[in-house]
């Protein structure tokens, strides 16, 4: 019998980070958070315990970054057996290269690991400007229902109470600076 | 998870021309799919083509399962694209003759459409 399928599974830093991304789609098989180095990192559900987290499919990870609208493509280079990966920007097909701006060529792995990261990074982007758009918009409403001072006095009281909760305070920090920002 | 697999029709298709890599699932003699029970004890529980015995049950393999089997096994790449969500094109590169076989024609409203038209169209030529 056959075992060696882990090829077929996203490595456990990705599975972390798709997990952190919000990935919430249906997996057979689990990691246990912190065993990633142990030959038995997968297990089945019914095995499953609360330290654990999904471990998606490589087809799985890329269908939840195409619905989330970042295409990409996998596609094979001049060079015999290579492969080239691509993602679709606002500018169109942009290939990934190396540092001197030649497109670089991977192994079919490679390449799928490669796209996978760079998925995951621009995720990431498109997550931090969605928050930024929303924070804008939060900015907006507060200078219109309480106008600036007041507006500011209350950012900072909600900075110093995340501060004393030892809570993140990037929110506020971002919202004073916007109403700053638009006010001055 | 049933889309996670290739269809019953392809996966027979597939034991005709040969595919014999350890799958996670099959297809019951009802056609209908099946992962295998795993134990965290061993490592993932797969069988392959070769080891089924029960007659009526076919290997499921994953649809990246087979974009990999025919790059390494048959030098054909079958590339998958899409700029919308609902808005899929195949196309088949052969590696041995460096050549596009298979240019993007007719479009399709999702992913395992695509690939299922692209898999019988790859199958042509092996």
């Amino acid at each position: 019998m056959e075992k060696e399928l882990n090829y077929l599974f996203i490595p456990y830093e990705q599975a972390l980070e798709l997990n952190k991304l919000g990935f919430n789609e249906k997996c057979s098989f689990y990691w246990s958070i912190g065993y990633e180095d142990f030959k038995q990192i997968l297990s089945s559900e019914k095995y499953q315990k609360g330290n654990s987290i999904s471990a998606p499919l490589y087809q799985q990870a890329f269908k939840f970054f195409t619905d989330k609208g970042l295409m990409y493509c996998i596609n094979p280079s001049s060079t015999f057996g290579k492969y080239q990966v691509g993602f679709l920007g606002k500018h169109g097909w942009e290939l990934i290269k190396d540092s001197d701006g030649k497109n670089l060529r991977y192994s079919y792995e490679e390449a799928e690991t490669s796209c996978l990261k760079k998925l995951i990074t621009l995720c990431k982007e498109q997550q931090n400007k969605s928050n930024l758009d929303l924070i804008k918009a939060d900015a907006v409403s507060m200078i219109d229902e309480y106008g600036k001072e007041t507006a500011i006095t209350l950012a900072n009281s909600y900075i110093e109470e995340c501060i004393e909760l030892k809570g993140d305070t990037f929110y506020w920090e971002q919202l004073k600076k916007l109403i700053i920002e638009y006010t001055s | 998870m049933k889309h996670l697999f290739v269809p019953l029709t392809i996966a027979k298709l597939l034991v005709e021309k040969g595919f014999n890599e350890p799958c996670i699932a099959f297809y019951d003699y009802k056609s209908e799919l099946t992962i295998f029970e795993q134990h965290p004890e061993t490592n993932i529980t797969c069988y392959k083509n070769s080891e089924v015995r029960q007659e009526g049950n076919v290997l499921a393999p994953l649809n990246q399962q087979v974009i990999e089997w025919f790059a390494k096994e048959h030098k054909i790449y079958i590339c998958i694209d899409s700029i919308r969500e609902d808005y899929f094109l195949f196309a088949l590169w052969s590696f041995t003759g460096k050549k596009n076989i298979h240019d993007e024609g007719e479009s399709f409203e999702n992913y395992n459409d695509c690939l299922t038209n692209a898999i019988k169209e790859a199958s042509t030529f092996i």
